[in-house]
């Protein structure tokens, strides 16, 4: 089987129809990045699409040798965030911690984990994304980082902000719940 | 350490991304501190619930078709010959490079008999003979300003026509001279108003001819 970066010197040259072998290795991971960033099946769709297309029109200016799902996972992500709805800025500064750790312990024991997930769909976008790739894709934070464009410093941050704003998220729905 | 401190970092810590000194003060701080030690707890419960309730993805819709369809004919042109995005750049360069190894323009400047305004025609004379020219060589080597040069290539009429008779031209009048000064030298002469404007001319000052005014020919050679 070729390589990924064999297949791209070969479009590159002319023989564009095997970028379709391309879509067809990557479409599963491309669609799965959309959709847990986006929430409709169809906003993935196109989202995939739009990101395939765009890495054909970059594909000369790919350089990172070996790293092409990685490479393509950037632009997807960068395609679903441009396609949410702008949200009302929101502060993203450090919550108190008004959820005791025995509190959230007790709240997380009886909550279902699509319940948690749930909640994340409520948070602001910044924080829903650093928690999507996290824990769905299970990226690292320097992963993270590159395809944010952001520092693993930042990201450590975000997501220590992101968990603490779920916790705060999770123990409203339980008080409201009871 | 405080614990405030500390606690900026535990979610790095239940991640597995902490490192050196940082994790080494985190566990040393969290074996002694309960309060920090259930906050961890809790995070690495919350981390539990997130990776094991990750909701499915439905399976993903075959979109290579559809992929393939939309790229533009352009776009997969523009994929395949990108390197043709700068072919425009060697019919430019070709003209460059043809003018700049085209030879420089010179001007002879006639003096007339009449006080007709300043003729500028290109002429045929070939690059040989002109370059060959004692005048030529006469206006590079004087200082500025410009008019200047004219005048002394103007007083050495003699050798001009002497030199344009040896080229087989006709001969001028003899209230004619002949020069032959670069086209940068005209410019410069012109820019100082001393040719565009004849009047008063220090080449009809060095001849002492009150009557006779410049003509001047542009060639090409």
């Amino acid at each position: 089987m070729l390589s990924d970066d064999r297949i791209i010197r070969h479009v590159l040259a002319g023989r564009t129809d095997e970028f379709r072998e391309l879509i067809v290795r990557h479409q599963a991971m491309v669609f799965r990045v959309c959709r847990r960033i986006l929430h409709r099946h169809e906003d993935a769709e196109d989202a995939a699409q739009e990101t395939f297309v765009k890495a054909f029109g970059s594909l000369s200016n790919y350089a990172e040798r070996g790293r092409f799902p990685q490479w393509l996972r950037t632009i997807a992500i960068n395609t679903s965030l441009k396609r949410l709805p702008r949200e009302l800025p929101t502060e993203l500064t450090d919550l108190a911690d008004t959820v005791t750790s025995s509190t959230e312990v007790e709240v997380l024991r009886r909550m279902d984990c699509q319940e948690v997930w749930r909640a994340i769909d409520d948070l602001p976008a910044t924080y829903r994304t650093a928690l999507v790739l996290r824990y769905g894709e299970e990226l690292s934070y320097k992963e993270i980082g590159e395809a944010l464009g952001e520092s693993v410093n930042v990201i450590q941050v975000r997501l220590h902000r992101a968990k603490k704003a779920l916790a705060n998220a999770l123990a409203g729905v339980m008080t409201s719940e009871v | 350490m405080k614990c405030e401190e500390i606690r900026e970092n535990l979610s790095a810590y239940a991640d597995g991304e902490l490192h050196g000194e940082a994790r080494h003060k985190v566990e040393a701080h969290v074996r002694a501190c309960p309060a920090c030690s259930a906050r961890l707890n809790a995070l690495l419960m919350l981390q539990d619930k997130l990776r094991e309730g990750l909701p499915e993805v439905a399976q993903a819709p075959d979109i290579a078709d559809a992929v393939m369809a939309s790229l533009p004919v352009t776009e997969r042109r523009a994929a395949r010959r990108s390197y043709w995005r700068l072919a425009w750049v060697v019919p430019i360069a070709a003209v460059l490079i043809a003018l700049a190894l085209m030879p420089h323009p010179r001007v002879s400047i006639h003096q007339a008999t009449d006080r007709r305004a300043l003729v500028i025609r290109p002429t045929v004379r070939s690059t040989a003979k002109v370059s060959r020219q004692p005048s030529v060589r006469t206006v590079k080597r004087q200082s500025p300003p410009a008019h200047r040069r004219l005048v002394a290539a103007v007083v050495r009429r003699k050798a001009v026509r002497r030199h344009v008779a040896q080229l087989g031209e006709d001969k001028p009048a003899a209230d004619t001279v002949v020069v032959t000064i670069s086209a940068r030298a005209l410019l410069a002469a012109a820019m100082e108003h001393r040719v565009v404007n004849p009047p008063p001319d220090p080449i009809v000052q060095s001849a002492q001819r009150p009557e006779i005014m410049p003509v001047v020919r542009v060639e090409r050679m």
